[in-house]
């Protein structure tokens, strides 16, 4: 079930200035003329950072928030990778495209996703261009755009702490390539149970040493 | 380099002129009775002006010698308010730049300028960075079906972004290295 947090829509607006500062370093290397992060935390609840806030806005502003198979979990628990044409939900599949490429001009998009403390962290691109090589193009820098995606989240990390609940953001540290199929669910090296606003950290060395040892 | 910036000169006297509502040049000519082929000279760059003209102009159209000649200091707040208030009622105004026609919806450029504007003395970016942004939160408003409302606050949001990321980063320049 898709639950996204309160602020969601309001959040790339209000932090606008920091977003296209990070983001911009990613934009138009690969064709990439949009790029957001949509974090999910274990919780299911999700997030948006994105350097398009017109994109999330304009979808849930009309209702259809709840249908763009894009950021539901069907999708993003079963797939390192899919293309936002293969997401689209059947009924309202026009009129999510008619938002996405008539009037944000988005043609083709596509989701990465990692799952790290089972935190989903989903990389989501997009081309304005109608360049058909666009789709060979992401194939073969895939592991690029992984690592743009890794570096990107590591950026907004400390922002998105303030927006996760009780859980804190995982640090990547380690870079993983491309597997396909479904998200490999990875551990950080210290993983801790913590409730923020308690002071008592429940810690599982054995568990610890099981993912370390696998 | 002298026909340059007699141009440059000429681009800031007309955005002056259009700001103290004077749709054109020759009822602004007639208004402070100079020759109407001298001041559109003076406004298209082809002739430098003298000092009494300059004088005259920055008077007429309460803007400094400064930034008429130079670009330097800021058109002040109320100028913008003045703008605003003469357009508030229309939703599109055609603006001319670099030979470019293009269509603004002016009532919302306004009120993002405008609550950009509540802030501007605290934000030391350079115009043409600002001039970005404010563009950014146009251009991803503008396609929204958002409600004034709500577009409003987005817009706060959006400036507060701003002010809250340049004071972050003049933070960090100004913390000691150990």
């Amino acid at each position: 079930m898709k639950m996204i947090h309160k602020e969601a829509l309001e959040i790339s607006f209000k932090h606008q200035y920091k977003i296209k500062k990070i983001f911009s370093e990613i934009l138009g290397t690969h064709d990439i003329e949009h790029f957001s992060l949509d974090l999910v935390n274990p919780d299911s609840e999700m997030v948006f950072f994105s350097g398009t806030p017109s994109h999330a806005f304009e979808i849930c502003n009309r209702g259809l928030g709840e249908y763009d198979g894009i950021i539901s979990p069907e999708h993003y628990e079963n797939y390192e990778f899919y293309w936002w044409k293969e997401a689209h939900h059947k009924a309202f599949a026009n009129k999510i495209q008619a938002i996405r490429s008539g009037i944000l001009g988005l043609k083709y998009g596509f989701m990465l996703v990692r799952k790290w403390n089972n935190f989903h962290l989903i990389y989501s691109f997009a081309t304005k261009s109608r360049n058909l090589e666009f789709q060979t193009k992401v194939i073969n820098s895939i592991n690029d755009l992984l690592r743009v995606g890794d570096w990107a989240y590591e950026e907004i990390r400390p922002l998105y702490a303030n927006y996760s609940g009780i859980y804190e953001p995982p640090k990547i540290d380690v870079f993983y390539q491309f597997e396909g199929g479904k998200p490999p669910s990875r551990r950080t090296k210290k993983f801790l149970v913590t409730k923020k606003n308690k002071t008592n950290i429940l810690y599982f060395p054995n568990l610890q040493k099981k993912y370390e040892n696998s | 380099m002298a026909e340059n910036a007699n141009k440059l000169v000429g681009a800031r006297l007309r955005t002056a002129r259009k700001i103290n509502k004077f749709r054109s040049a020759k009822a602004f000519s007639e208004h402070i009775d100079v020759p109407f082929t001298t001041y559109s000279q003076h406004e298209s760059g082809a002739r430098s002006m003298s000092t009494s003209s300059l004088i005259k102009y920055c008077k007429e159209l309460s803007v400094s010698a400064d930034w008429l000649l130079l670009d330097l200091g800021q058109l002040h707040h109320s100028d913008l308010e003045t703008l605003d208030s003469d357009f508030r009622n229309k939703e599109k105004l055609l603006v001319i730049k670099d030979k470019e026609i293009m269509t603004v919806n002016i009532k919302l450029y306004s009120s993002i300028l405008l609550e950009y504007m509540k802030y501007h003395d605290e934000i030391s970016l350079s115009p043409d960075d600002i001039l970005e942004f404010c563009n950014d939160i146009y251009n991803n408003l503008i396609v929204t079906s958002a409600d004034d409302a709500t577009r409003q606050k987005m817009i706060k949001l959006s400036i507060s972004s701003l002010l809250v990321g340049v004071e972050s980063e003049a933070n960090k320049k100004t913390i000691p290295n150990r």
